[in-house]
């Protein structure tokens, strides 16, 4: 967490300040101060890695997951050490992998399948929803599936329309699946071995530009038997005058404009929702009665969104407790544009993000966003 | 359950890994093999360069196929990678195999000019066509399969009476396709395991052929082809020669037979069954029948269908008194062995109906279990809720559903 602060402040002066307001990452417990850093790749990686070295049941299937080392490099060096029988190579048919996985699933294996990213799902839609995540309660709790989709999700850059989708809506509208989205490198190592470990069906969203990014993680992280609990929202930034929601990449976006918005006599609380479905309502409603103002954060369509669903929570359970309107700050509502320019323009940027929390704060700005 | 399932993956990737070795350059080339193993399983992809995007699957091919390395024993390669093939044909090893090449210009026709000929044993009269071969059944196992092509019939007679009585909500009976269920079981063991579904031709069902037959794997692909997906007759559905056809296509074994027949039912699935354990691969299988019946009891069919066609079938077709003629003609069944099998089942489907009519439908909390393995905390709270309305308003809450 101080690791993080420093990368994002880049000066000096405002350290000590924020030093005082952010909270320790890990609990109480006396680990040494996090002197290792890791990324998000290699903390997946490491995850795999060791859940399969933990449970020969579980074995990882999809495009270029073996000889290639995996389309991003998460699945690196698991072909080699796990050989054929454990990393299957398969050919490019997602409905047909994805039906043979929960198949196998049914079967009492523990499948780990990669999608190239999410929006190759959809070629597999059906196996997701009808084949892993009604068969539990169709069959009153005789066929579980314990099997977990994965890969980058979202917004990527320069990919276009077609390989831009974000799933977190789409996935967690459904009873039966569970839909993670970790931020940081301890989000993936912990939340992806919970999901192996779970004896429910998972979609793990990943973030394509987040493979490579860098945060600093303590000796708990490392320990092979660690996993973050599903359904538990994380407080990113502890603040009391708004609260600002976000997942995956955006989460980082949030923290940003915490920082920025510190400078102006705001102070933000940026929750880390980590699991979409369960949603961690609790915790939002906590902080949302905290703070009595809320920005949610999502880089996906706006309609329908997560955002969406944390608002309708809030006003069903803290209605009383807002002192403004809730702040939904979303990606445009077009297919992801190519070209460059318009691309960024499709996504929010932190300054969207200190402009909404400002509105809340009745900082009166203009909403349209600057060219 | 997980074990038995990596050994047999194992010794079949065992096996492909030792073909892979035999087509090297390395080995014997005196094998010309066509088809190289799994394309994907390249024995030589180069380490990724840099940090390329991936996302696009690239296939990186050496600059030597396995198929080159095996070229006819004696030839010579010549260095601008042609064989030659005999008079003024010419082959090249395209990965995939080495093809010839041909100067005219010939398209494959649509469709040969005969269909795949259908496989059968047992004429209209039940009597075995003479030199026809099958798979002999024993007089036990054949009055077991019988009788339960009988037991079928009564229940599904039974069971759309039920729906129509508005006992049942829906139901989709089997009439004139009872061989095509009960003689594919017989040929099974209880220990095969079976995967039935309702489910017309689409998506998966290509990828599960390509994929077994690449990975070998030992399965029965049973297409039951009765000529209808409810109102849409198959010269609708595809132009292709049925499913049959399609086994080539995939570079699967398949048969087509006559899915009236139940001896030829069973005769084809019990040779399936051991090609596909003994030589580890899969084979499609094609039943030709006709759906006698409503597609389910949502369906009229003689608003799409001419009620003669279904008579004609229902009928002189019907696989069931096929079937029981050439039991009969055996000496193994009685008209007294009918009446008494029929009325016996009846009585025990009518019997099993009441059974499960007296049975107490699920109590509330089965509508928040199994969603997920252990209840989440949203649907407790929901269920909850529900408990105390109910406490509140007891009058209002419907009396068949158990608190």
């Amino acid at each position: 967490m101080l690791g993080a602060a420093r990368r994002q402040l880049g000066s000096a002066p405002m350290l000590g300040q924020v030093l005082r307001r952010l909270r320790p990452a890990t609990s109480a417990r006396a680990y040494s101060a996090a002197a290792k850093e890791m990324t998000v790749r290699e903390a997946l990686n490491s995850a795999l890695d060791e859940e399969m070295s933990a449970d020969p049941s579980v074995f990882l299937m999809g495009e270029e997951v073996g000889e290639y080392q995996g389309a991003y490099k998460i699945t690196k060096g698991l072909l080699d050490k796990y050989g054929p029988d454990r990393v299957l190579d398969t050919p490019i048919t997602e409905a047909g992998f994805t039906g043979i996985a929960v198949g196998a699933a049914y079967q009492g294996l523990r499948p780990v399948v990669e999608f190239m990213t999410f929006n190759f799902s959809m070629q597999a839609i059906d196996h997701i929803i009808n084949s892993a995540a009604k068969s539990n309660y169709m069959s009153a709790g005789q066929i579980n599936v314990p099997i977990v989709f994965r890969g980058p999700n979202g917004a990527a850059a320069g990919v276009g329309a077609q390989h831009s989708q974000c799933y977190a809506a789409w996935y967690a509208h459904v009873p039966g699946l569970k839909v993670l989205a970790p931020y940081s490198a301890e989000d993936a190592r912990g939340l992806l071995k919970a999901a192996i470990r779970d004896p429910d069906p998972v979609v793990f969203l990943e973030n394509e530009l987040l493979y490579g990014e860098s945060f600093p993680i303590s000796a708990e992280v490392l320990d092979s038997s660690f996993s973050l609990p599903i359904g538990k929202a994380k407080v990113e930034r502890e603040g009391k005058d708004v609260t600002i929601i976000a997942y995956s990449k955006m989460v980082g976006y949030a923290l940003q404009a915490a920082e920025i918005l510190s400078k102006e006599g705001i102070s933000a609380e940026v929750i880390n929702l980590r699991s979409i479905r369960p949603l961690d309502r609790a915790a939002i409603n906590a902080s949302v009665r905290k703070t009595n103002r809320l920005v949610t954060v999502e880089e996906s369509f706006p309609q329908h969104g997560v955002g969406a669903e944390i608002c309708m929570s809030v006003v069903e359970e803290s209605f009383e407790y807002l002192d403004a309107p809730v702040e939904r700050i979303a990606g445009a509502d077009v297919p992801m544009p190519y070209a460059a320019n318009l691309e960024r323009m499709a996504v929010p940027q932190v300054d969207d993000i200190v402009r909404a929390a400002k509105r809340t704060c009745y900082r009166s700005v203009p909403m349209a966003a600057t060219a | 359950m997980a074990a038995p399932w990596l050994a047999r993956a194992s010794s079949q990737l065992a096996r492909r890994a030792a073909r892979r070795l035999l087509s090297s350059p390395a080995a014997a080339p005196s094998q010309h093999r066509l088809c190289p193993p799994g394309p994907w399983l390249l024995s030589s992809v180069p380490p990724p360069a840099g940090d390329r995007r991936g996302f696009c699957s690239v296939r990186r091919f050496t600059g030597e196929s396995s198929a080159a390395a095996v070229a006819v024993a004696d030839e010579e390669a010549p260095e601008n990678g042609l064989v030659a093939g005999g008079g003024d044909q010419q082959a090249i090893d395209f990965p995939g195999g080495k093809v010839s090449f041909v100067a005219e210009m010939n398209f494959l026709p649509e469709s040969q000019r005969e269909r795949i000929n259908c496989y059968r044993v047992l004429d209209d009269d039940g009597r075995t066509i003479s030199g026809s071969i099958f798979q002999e059944v024993s007089k036990e196992l054949a009055i077991k399969m019988y009788s339960e092509m009988v037991t079928l019939q009564v229940m599904d007679t039974i069971f759309f009476e039920a729906q129509r009585q508005g006992r049942i909500s829906f139901y989709l009976t089997s009439h004139g396709e009872e061989a095509i269920n009960i003689a594919s079981a017989a040929a099974l063991t209880i220990d095969d395991i079976v995967l039935p579904q309702m489910k017309n031709v689409q998506g998966d069902f290509h990828a599960a052929l390509n994929f077994a037959a690449v990975m070998e794997a030992p399965v029965i692909f049973f297409c039951r082809n009765n000529g209808w997906a409810i109102s849409t007759p198959t010269n609708e559905q595809f132009r292709s020669d049925g499913a049959v056809i399609r086994g080539q296509a995939y570079g699967m074994r398949s048969i087509r037979v006559d899915g009236n027949d139940a001896l030829a039912v069973y005769s084809a699935v019990h040779t399936a069954r051991e090609m596909a354990i003994k030589e580890g691969r899969p084979i499609l299988v094609e039943a030709l029948t006709y759906r006698v019946s409503h597609h389910s009891t949502s369906d009229d069919s003689t608003k799409y269908r001419p009620v003669d066609e279904i008579e004609h079938w229902r009928t002189v077709r019907d696989p069931v008194s096929r079937y029981r003629k050439w039991v009969q003609g055996n000496g193994w069944w009685c008209d007294a062995d009918e009446s008494e099998l029929r009325n016996n089942v009846r009585q025990e489907l009518l019997k099993a109906i009441q059974v499960a009519e007296r049975m107490p439908k699920p109590p509330l909390s089965e509508l928040f279990t199994d969603v997920y393995d252990e209840v989440p905390s949203n649907l407790r709270e929901q269920e909850r809720l529900l408990r105390d309305t109910i406490k509140k308003h007891p009058a209002d809450y419907p009396a068949d559903v158990h608190i």
